[in-house]
């Protein structure tokens, strides 16, 4: 179910209500009745695929509960039971979504030492969301085996926590130290919580209906026919990914944070303006929070992380953003798109001391540079091919101005777009600034004002927004 | 009173129940801002500040038309499907041949489900006699998979229908989910207009201040674009090795269509409404594996169905290539000529298959003060003194061994039109008429030749037809007849 359709519109009403007029005096009910409510959410896509969540769920929740039964005597049976939960957990996400490409990538190894094998790709569904909850729930087990919180015994609760609706499919890629508690947590209402989660939800939605689908009319046209996108047109379908991207992806956050908070859950923060950030390194403390700090923690630090010196700390961030490239995606390009970023990370950051602080044109300077760098590293993340993208490189120009608005977007909806995303990015340096206090502000002015932005905002979805039959309205990390 | 207030102690409201309350303003607040929302999309679509243009919605129009039609006149045979039926059958001819009153509610590129709610709509408001139901909906896809093109006429459809009830009941079948809002709503629909097509809008606030007017004259859903047959050098792409135009076997009928399809013959059953299954042709050389199809049709529709079939048995004499677009694509539609010869087979079969099922209004008055002079008319019943069409001959035996019921020259398609009908039975194939004719001052004794139509074939006599003549010819003497 897409948080952008009816059905949605129809589902979180209903579940909101039941869940608060039914269910929430009895914990255990209230947590089999979010259970069934996720594993419905999701079986509105795919009904099959629920086993695959049940499965993987079951086996971290019996895996996590013998790890801990085993006393510390026995090192050896605990690690082999957390490498038996690594290995079933990647071996499904490793299936699901690799094994074309890694059979599809040593027949072309093999083909180039002379040897030729012949092969036909398996028609393998990816089952949505497969790569957050395979990380969700695996980290449970790997925090259960470095003895950073105690399993639970709660089998419901165990399986609402992978499960739970609002961030299964796209994040964010929660802790179990830091949601599974809250399945145990009395929840009475919260009014504050409530409508700031409710604005983020309509502010969410605003952000992905009017300007990342409008974005995508024209980035899927000029990457979906290259060879025709040249000069500015390409520029601008390149500039316009960067901010789809962020603006769909930091969508889907804001209404998975939002829909927890109607139902007294708390999600951690998955985007902090990144395009704002004057570093490589900052930017990835402000980029898909969750997945950053996950490869942090099971990935970068029990490597050495930045204890065991330089040469090796800069071989464990290749490492990790080499895995994070591959995370996204069974391609080259997202190993390229991981690499890339690593590298500007360990190199640039430093050469150019962009982690020290400076005055506001450097500041200024250094996130133009970042936000250039990743545009950059973006042309690998969208084109389909390693020679699509040098394709795009080599179509980039400030040239054919007329062909601009042959790309789906004519110069009434361009012009919107591009106002739209001055103003998004007006807002941030505004969020930047006063932060937590420019929402505090916005709940005591009047009613006239708070009711004139949602109201502004909903009917902006309505009558400004990218959406019917021929729009592909579906998040972009859907499909990871 | 202010002292008994003074006396009042306030006891403090507990945290629960602060918080229930809280939580019932917060729902309450929500609901009326919903209804909010939902008021100023409700306005914008009751002014029609998003309508799409209207004037080539056909479909639209033929609905409008049959609300305006059935509120004072009975009708007695609705036709449903896709374009198929409103291009291949001349509803007035169909109507004139049978002395009744025949609709065609077809939306182009529907489905069988959205013709099945269709033939619902139409008998909800106003029962026919008999209900046609053309089996070219019977295609391979779902109303919930349509692509956007079909999609966008399927919402036409929808719209177009008046039945709240029905649509609300109808909606989860026609429609993926995302869709239903866009199906009930223009603006939602065309909210886009604000980029693309802002002229659309400011026409939309013009003509919300001005009253729409009902349909005018009689209008029963013929849509007919195609006019030249196929032509010599399309027909020699029939010639090229392996070349199949339409496979049927690629276009079997989907379990929806098959499930919609026995639904509409139920529907026809509960309301006591006689059913014909019609199946329009394409041209012969164009159709290939059209036994699988109907296999499939037949056994989903059961033995007792009455069908008439005019893709097989082909009919090759009466439809030539002549009755078909010029066209080799998929979709081939019928032509003018086509629907005439359709229309004609169609009320043949009614008339002897279903006998007695469509009455004969034609001698009524409120019949013919509709259908007087309509396409077809004069083919099927005699003209009256009307100061337009004349008499020439009537129940005559003129010699050369013709028995003439009516011999009329009549206004047509903005010419005129020698017509003469025969007793039914072997007769001539052209007969040639000498006329003593008038055009202003002159006037000149001219042969003409009339052939007998072969698209025209009224059920109760034979027809011979002119060319058609200059409007302002008039004749003033049948000088002699001879049978060629």
């Amino acid at each position: 179910m897409l948080f952008n359709s009816f059905d949605f519109a129809v589902f979180l009403p209903l579940v909101y209500l039941l869940y608060w007029l039914l269910f929430r005096k009895n914990l255990k009910l209230r947590n089999l009745f979010l259970l069934v409510a996720s594993y419905t959410f999701y079986g509105f896509w795919d009904w099959r695929f629920l086993s695959l969540i049940l499965i993987s769920s079951l086996m971290d929740y019996v895996l996590a509960l013998k790890i801990h039964q085993l006393p510390d005597t026995e090192p050896r049976r605990r690690k082999s039971l957390m490498i038996l939960s690594l290995v079933l957990n990647l071996g499904f996400l490793g299936f699901f979504k690799y094994y074309n490409f890694f059979v599809d990538s040593f027949v072309s190894a093999f083909a180039f030492f002379g040897k030729e094998f012949s092969y036909s790709p398996l028609h393998i569904i990816l089952p949505v969301g497969i790569s957050f909850y395979t990380f969700q729930s695996l980290s449970y087990t790997l925090d259960v085996y470095y003895k950073k919180m105690e399993p639970t015994h709660k089998l419901i609760n165990f399986l609402a926590f992978v499960s739970f609706f609002p961030q299964l499919v796209a994040g964010p890629i929660e802790r179990a130290k830091k949601l599974l508690p809250q399945f145990d947590e009395v929840k009475t209402f919260d009014y504050q919580a409530a409508r700031s989660g409710l604005l983020l939800i309509v502010f969410g939605l605003f952000k992905k209906v009017v300007i990342a689908d409008r974005l995508a009319v024209f980035i899927n046209q000029t990457y979906g026919s290259i060879a025709e996108a040249q000069g500015i047109a390409m520029l601008m379908g390149v500039l316009f990914f960067t901010f789809q991207l962020y603006l769909d992806f930091s969508a889907y956050s804001d209404i998975a944070i939002g829909t927890a908070r109607l139902f007294g859950f708390r999600l951690t923060t998955n985007f902090r303006r990144p395009y704002l950030s004057a570093s490589f390194s900052g930017f990835w403390k402000r980029w898909h929070i969750t997945l950053s700090s996950w490869f942090q923690d099971y990935i970068y630090i029990p490597m050495g992380g930045n204890r065991r010196g330089p040469s090796r700390k800069l071989v464990n961030l290749l490492v990790v953003f080499f895995l994070s490239g591959l995370w996204h995606g069974a391609s080259w390009n997202f190993v390229i798109w991981g690499i890339i970023n690593g590298l500007f990370l360990i190199v640039l950051d430093p050469v150019l001391k962009l982690e020290q602080p400076g005055s506001t044109f450097k500041r200024i300077f250094a996130a133009l540079l970042v936000v250039a760098g990743w545009m950059f590293s973006l042309v690998f993340f969208r084109a389909q091919t390693f020679a699509d993208a040098m394709l795009v490189f080599g179509n980039l120009g400030f040239g054919n101005a007329e062909m601009l608005y042959n790309f789906g977007l004519n110069s009434r909806e361009f012009t919107f777009a591009l106002y739209a995303l001055v103003a998004m990015m007006i807002y941030e340096i505004v969020a930047e600034r006063y932060g937590e206090k420019l929402l505090d502000r916005f709940f005591a002015s009047p009613v006239y004002v708070r009711w004139g932005l949602y109201l502004a905002l909903t009917l902006g979805i309505i009558y400004l927004g990218a959406y019917g039959a021929a729009n592909d309205n579906s998040f972009i990390y859907f499909q990871f | 009173m202010a002292k008994s207030l003074k006396n009042t102690t306030v006891k403090p409201v507990p945290p629960a129940i602060e918080k229930e309350k809280r939580h019932r303003d917060f729902v309450l607040k929500l609901v009326l801002f919903s209804a909010l929302v939902a008021g100023v999309v409700y306005y914008t679509d009751a002014k029609g500040y998003f309508n799409p243009d209207y004037t080539n919605d056909h479909t639209r129009r033929k609905w409008n038309a049959y609300y305006e039609f059935t509120k004072r006149n009975p009708v007695d045979v609705v036709m449903v499907g896709n374009s198929h039926l409103y291009t291949g059958v001349s509803p007035e001819h169909l109507s004139n041949a049978l002395g009744a009153s025949c609709f065609i509610l077809a939306s182009p590129g529907t489905t069988m489900t959205d013709t099945y709610y269709s033939l619902k709509e139409a008998i909800k408001v106003r029962k026919p006699r008999l209900a046609v139901v053309e089996t070219f909906t019977l295609n391979d896809y779902d109303s919930h998979e349509l692509k956007p093109g079909t999609l966008s006429e399927q919402f036409k459809s929808f719209s177009a229908r008046k039945d709240v009830v029905e649509k609300m009941l109808s909606t989860p079948v026609l429609f993926a989910s995302d869709h239903y809002a866009a199906a009930w709503s223009n603006t939602i629909r065309n909210h886009s207009f604000i980029f693309t097509d802002t002229a659309q809008i400011r026409r939309n606030i013009a003509l919300s201040k001005i009253k729409q007017r009902p349909e005018q004259g009689l209008y029963l859903g013929r849509y007919i674009r195609f006019t030249s047959g196929i032509e010599d050098s399309t027909l020699l792409k029939y010639e090229r090795p392996g070349f199949k135009a339409y496979e049927y076997s690629k276009h079997m009928p989907s379990k929806e269509a098959l499930k919609f399809l026995r639904k509409a013959i139920e529907l026809c059953d509960a309301n006591d409404v006689e059913l014909v299954l019609l199946t329009l042709p394409m041209y012969h050389r164009h159709v290939h594996d059209y036994g699988q199809f109907k296999k499939v049709v037949q056994e989903a529709a059961g033995p007792g169905v009455s069908w008439l079939d005019l893709q097989m048995p082909y009919d090759t004499a009466a439809f030539t290539a002549e009755s078909f677009e010029n066209t080799v694509s998929e979709n081939q539609h019928m032509t003018y000529q086509g629907s005439l010869v359709a229309a004609y087979k169609l009320a043949r079969y009614i008339t002897t298959r279903h006998p007695g099922v469509v009455p004969d209004r034609s001698g009524d008055l409120a019949w013919k003060q509709l259908f007087y002079g309509s396409d077809g008319y004069f083919e099927n019943h005699s003209p009256e003194k009307d100061g337009v069409s004349t008499v020439l001959m009537s129940q005559a035996e003129p010699g050369a061994g013709l028995r003439v019921k009516e011999l009329i020259l009549v206004p047509q398609q903005g010419a005129k039109r020698l017509l003469m009908k025969l007793e039914p039975g072997a007769g001539p194939h052209t007969v040639t008429v000498e006329l003593e004719m008038k055009a202003g001052n002159e006037r000149a004794v001219v042969p003409l030749d009339l052939r007998r139509a072969t698209a025209i074939s009224p059920v109760g006599h034979q027809l011979l037809v002119s060319d058609y003549l200059d409007p302002r010819v008039e004749v003033t003497k049948v000088v002699r007849i001879i049978n060629n």
